[in-house]
């Protein structure tokens, strides 16, 4: 009789061992998880400011005389389908395609602005007017902030991926359902420059940049 | 036979050792440049006389004692090589941290030379009084043409007084500076100096006594003297461990998301 009380004493204890670890890790892995939303939200903010830009550029660009119009009209498209995305800015993505899929309407969006960018090079008086060269700095400050948060959320992604997959955490991870979360990855061709042709005058109806 | 054994534990050791030294030296390869604290420039190109440099240096310190922001400013003859210009001013930010934890109001306003490049990056504070656009304002209009002049030290001087101008009114400050705050009002760079001098105490009193009383004190003197020496060593830690205190710049603290504007002249 005394032996079995040993035996269940110490049964019961390490269940509860055990079981504290486990909570103990588990809290640590829900501090990781918000983490992760949060700079996912980070990250989400910035390439929101970078759209909400797109409308005062449109109307800028618009103003100087044959401005190329292809050039304005993938802008409008590239931020009507960035626009048209639903995407849960409160929790970062769980599976690489919803991923991909975000990235892919984003970098469309950053490099038809970039595109943008270069074109105006060839119209003296857009780049002199204050109002272009202003909303170009914001531009570029909005393309280098969400590099930095892209940076940032990476770096808290990998350290959740890590926590969840350290010994033992990663016995219980996937029960309580934590997931691998995907990485941005670099934009296929950002490192090449948009290619540039002019075609002044002779296109279609300009984009409605709204 | 464990003659062998002990020199094989050597060899690891000292391969364990070349390895670590290697992996470091390769690590080391392209560091940061230090944050230039105390002071609030860091002049790698020589552009600045050392009166400028002084007067400048200076002004940025009265700026911080008037608003504790922490403005830094750093002319370096080229880019390092492989480094991209908005890359490395992000990481020389988060490295040299300007600006108050929390607040983040610091901004750093950086030359390179050879590339004829300029940027004003800002922190996270500073957005609101320093938005892009009049960063690059600042740059174009202000710097710019006095560096096309060769006029160097007025252009890095218009781009200071010209963040100063646009962050008017933004943050108050203490009157003081960080530096100043752990100069004077740091306790624990008194702390290994008062246990020296108690140890000493204790280790002299006893011995005076002893003297005086013309008995067998001595035992209690000896233990005293040993437990000083530790006390030495104690305190010499204390004060390296103070010395490396102002780690980012000045222990301000600051952070940045990217926020500035680029330019070249």
């Amino acid at each position: 009789m005394n032996k079995i009380w040993i035996v269940l004493i110490a049964i019961v204890g390490l269940i509860v061992v055990i079981g504290m670890s486990v909570a103990g890790s588990y809290n640590g892995l829900v501090g990781k998880q918000q983490g992760v939303d949060a700079a996912w939200a980070q990250v989400l903010n910035q390439y929101q400011r970078r759209a909400d830009l797109v409308p005062n550029l449109v109307k800028t660009v618009e103003g100087s005389a044959n401005f190329e119009k292809s050039t304005l009209e993938n802008i409008v498209t590239a931020r009507a389908s960035v626009g048209r995305m639903t995407i849960d800015a409160s929790k970062a993505p769980d599976d690489a395609a919803t991923m991909q899929k975000f990235q892919q309407a984003q970098g469309q969006l950053g490099s038809a602005l970039q595109r943008l960018l270069v074109v105006a090079e060839n119209y003296p008086d857009l780049k002199a007017s204050a109002g272009f060269r202003d909303l170009q700095a914001q531009l570029e400050g909005t393309e280098n902030r969400v590099a930095v948060e892209r940076g940032r959320f990476n770096e808290v992604v990998k350290a959740y991926n890590t926590a969840i997959r350290r010994f033992p955490t990663v016995l219980f991870a996937g029960v309580f359902g934590f997931q691998n979360k995907p990485y941005f990855q670099a934009d296929a061709g950002a490192e090449k420059a948009p290619e540039v042709k002019f075609n002044f005058g002779g296109t279609p109806a300009p984009a409605n940049g709204k | 036979m464990s003659g062998v054994r002990h020199r094989g534990a050597v060899c690891v050791v000292l391969l364990a050792w070349l390895w670590c030294s290697a992996g470091w030296a390769m690590a080391a390869v392209s560091p940061l440049p230090a944050s230039p604290t105390p002071h609030y420039i860091r002049d790698d190109a020589k552009w600045l006389s050392p009166a400028a440099y002084q007067a400048l240096d200076a002004k940025l310190q009265a700026y911080e004692r008037d608003t504790s922001s922490q403005f830094v400013v750093g002319i370096f003859p080229n880019i390092p090589e492989g480094a991209e210009l908005f890359d490395f001013s992000q990481r020389l930010f988060e490295a040299w941290k300007p600006g108050t934890a929390g607040k983040d109001n610091g901004a750093i306003f950086l030359i390179f030379a050879a590339e004829r490049q300029m940027r004003i990056h800002t922190g996270f504070g500073m957005e609101g009084v320093l938005p892009d656009a009049r960063c690059k304002q600042i740059i174009q209009d202000r710097v710019a043409p006095l560096l096309r002049q060769g006029n160097r030290a007025a252009a890095v001087n218009a781009g200071v007084d010209a963040m100063i101008a646009a962050a008017k009114g933004e943050y108050t400050g203490t009157g003081k500076t960080r530096l100043d705050n752990q100069a004077h009002g740091n306790p624990r760079g008194w702390l290994p100096i008062l246990i020296f001098i108690l140890l000493i105490a204790f280790n002299v009193i006893p011995r005076i006594l002893s003297r005086a009383a013309g008995a067998g004190w001595g035992g209690g003197g000896f233990i005293g003297g040993g437990s000083a020496g530790g006390g030495w060593s104690g305190g010499g830690g204390g004060f390296s461990g103070g010395g490396d205190s102002g780690g980012g710049f000045s222990g301000g603290g600051g952070d940045s998301g990217g926020g500035g504007a680029s330019g070249g002249w």
